[in-house]
């Protein structure tokens, strides 16, 4: 079974190859850096008292607060419509289907392609943050973001809290990726989701809300709310479950496959 | 042990509850036959076949391929059986050597299969091009090895040949017919086309609105033809001619100076007429009519 699981895993990976996966993965990353090394670079009056203190770390939040409320949600609902369009664009479900897979076979592999691909881009964004970093100081030497003092720990912690924060929406829009055939569905429900969470940000009940988590993870001061970081990844981890559990039951149970 | 490949019990289906796309199919797909599927636009062919293949989930849906019960043992049957159902289902944007490469994983073959299914089908040299540009001809045939990467006992094709060119279509025939005669793979093909039926298959089934209405080999099916086939007869005296030949065959006037006669086997013409003849009819013209497979299953499905 396992051997097979990895096997189908890499084919999985073989059907991205030339699909627009990996473009929209690196332009994704890129476009918030590139706009704030512009954005430094051109407005130093305003911003160089603002990176006095902790010059590293004021970038990272400078960069991730865009990607851990928009950015990153946005890519999600891309890419899992993406990976999962290109079996109803060529018509290959029911090949896939056909061929002696466990259902959980083809479920899981495909969602490990998604999960693989959703901290590769959070890897990129790290990487050209950093890169943009060091070429804001190459310019203006005043902004001190010198190699040798990269706050590699406080760009783990944000990476890997807005991850856990991610990972059920990146479930739940696997599952409707996989529940409609016409992308448009899973795209506008998506985007409507994640614009209610924002929209009830202020709602005592918001902590139910597996589309704001990744925000959370990222915008609440855990060093002033330490408890709020227990319920945080606790709730992220029980959507994480209950997600996966609700997606794979469901698809195991469709009356059509392909 | 069973000598039926494909084997369905009272299957029923539909898509709605109170909708009956299928009902009463009992298909029975001998070891070793090319079993040709027969039926016009709609009448539930391809339903029929994604039930065979656990694409349509049914509670107790009575299936058994190579003995074994659809959904319970799938994954044992989608080891041994191929398929393509409907139009080529293929990764468009990787080459006809990344399709083969999907899917061998998935059946778990060895990596020289893919160069021996390319040179089956003929593709060897098409391997590195990106199947978007394949014509609907080599994109059938992909989808034909991919279906023979693990060297599959049962071949189940839909419609494998829609859509192509004369010469494509006499292509995908030869292949199945080999794949059946050399290599002993039971072939289930359905088809609306009663021609293509007739020079592929050794057995027919014949389906219409969701039953099956005959099944059976293809000689059974020619001589199920002559029961129903009719003789036009053009007399100098219609009574007369009634008379004489309504004690053995049933006759009706058509007309007049035309008789119809059913008859059932072809050399009772020559009776037929010999007794006319001899009874001082003058008989002007004897023609077949209804008597080609193409009005027989025009016949069956419209009765
Ligand atoms: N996915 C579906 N949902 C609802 N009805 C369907 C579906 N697929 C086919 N049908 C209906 O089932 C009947 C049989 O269709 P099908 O099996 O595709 O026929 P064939 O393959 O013989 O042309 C048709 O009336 C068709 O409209
Ligand atoms: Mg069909």
């Amino acid at each position: 079974m396992n051997t097979k699981f990895f096997a189908n895993t890499t084919a999985e990976f073989i059907k991205t190859k030339r699909s627009f996966a990996l473009w929209l993965t690196i332009l994704a990353a890129l476009f918030i850096p590139a706009i704030n090394v512009v954005i430094l670079l051109e407005r130093p009056e305003m911003l160089l008292a603002k990176f006095e203190q902790t010059p590293w770390l004021t970038f990272f939040r400078f960069n991730w607060k865009n990607v851990a409320a928009v950015i990153l949600p946005m890519y999600i609902i891309l890419i899992t419509n993406l990976i999962v369009q290109i079996e109803f664009r060529n018509n290959t479900w029911k090949q896939v289907y056909a061929s002696p897979r466990s259902f959980a076979d083809i479920f899981f592999s495909k969602l490990v392609v998604i999960q693989v691909l959703v901290p590769f881009y959070m890897l990129c964004f790290d990487g050209f943050v950093v890169l943009a970093g060091l070429l804001v100081h190459s310019v203006n030497p005043a902004y001190r973001l010198t190699a040798s003092s990269i706050d590699w720990n406080s760009l783990l912690m944000i990476s890997g809290r807005v991850y856990l924060g991610c990972l059920a929406v990146s479930v739940i829009q696997y599952w409707l990726s996989l529940r409609f055939r016409n992308f448009v569905i899973p795209l506008g429900l998506g985007l409507g989701l994640w614009i209610t969470g924002i929209v009830l940000m202020d709602w005592d009940k918001i902590i139910y809300y597996p589309y704001v988590y990744s925000t959370f993870m990222f915008f609440i001061d855990f060093d002033k709310e330490p408890q709020q970081l227990v319920v945080i990844v606790t709730s992220s981890i029980a959507a994480l479950v209950l997600s996966v559990s609700i997606a794979y039951y469901d698809m195991k149970h469709r009356p059509e496959r392909g | 042990m069973n000598q039926w490949i494909i084997e369905t019990e009272h299957l029923d289906y539909g898509f709605r509850k109170d909708e009956k796309i299928l009902d009463d199919i009992n298909l029975r797909v001998p070891q070793g036959s090319v079993y040709g599927f027969l039926g016009p636009n709609g009448a539930g062919k391809t339903t029929t076949l994604r039930l065979l293949l656990g694409l349509l989930r049914s509670e107790n849906p009575n299936i058994r391929l190579l003995g074994r019960q659809m959904p319970g043992s799938r994954i044992d049957i989608l080891r041994r059986t191929g398929s393509l159902i409907e139009q080529p289902s293929l990764y468009l944007h990787l080459t006809g050597l990344e399709n083969l490469e999907v899917f061998r994983r998935a059946y778990e073959c060895p990596a020289s299969r893919v160069g021996e299914v390319l040179r089956i089908t003929r593709l060897s040299d098409a391997a590195h091009k990106r199947t978007r540009a394949y014509s609907l001809g080599m994109k059938q045939r992909l989808g034909i090895a991919i279906a023979l990467l693990h060297d599959p006992e049962v071949l189940i094709m839909d419609e494998p040949t829609n859509g192509l060119d004369p010469n494509g279509i006499i292509e995908i025939r030869e292949l199945i017919r080999d794949l059946n005669r050399q290599e002993g793979k039971t072939v289930l093909v359905s088809s609306h086309l009663l021609t293509e039926v007739e020079k592929l298959a050794t057995h027919v089934g014949i389906i219409h609105k969701g039953k099956l209405l005959f099944q059976g080999t293809l000689a059974e099916l020619q001589n199920f033809q002559y029961r129903r086939a009719l003789l036009e007869i053009e007399v100098d005296n219609v009574t007369r001619a009634e008379q004489i030949l309504s004690g053995r065959f049933s006759v009706s006037v058509n007309g007049g100076s035309t008789i119809h006669v059913g008859h059932t086997k072809p050399d009772e013409a020559a009776l037929i007429n010999h007794m006319l003849v001899g009874g001082g009819v003058g008989v002007s013209r004897l023609s077949a009519t209804g008597n080609d497979l193409e009005k027989l299953f025009l016949d069956i499905i419209s009765a």
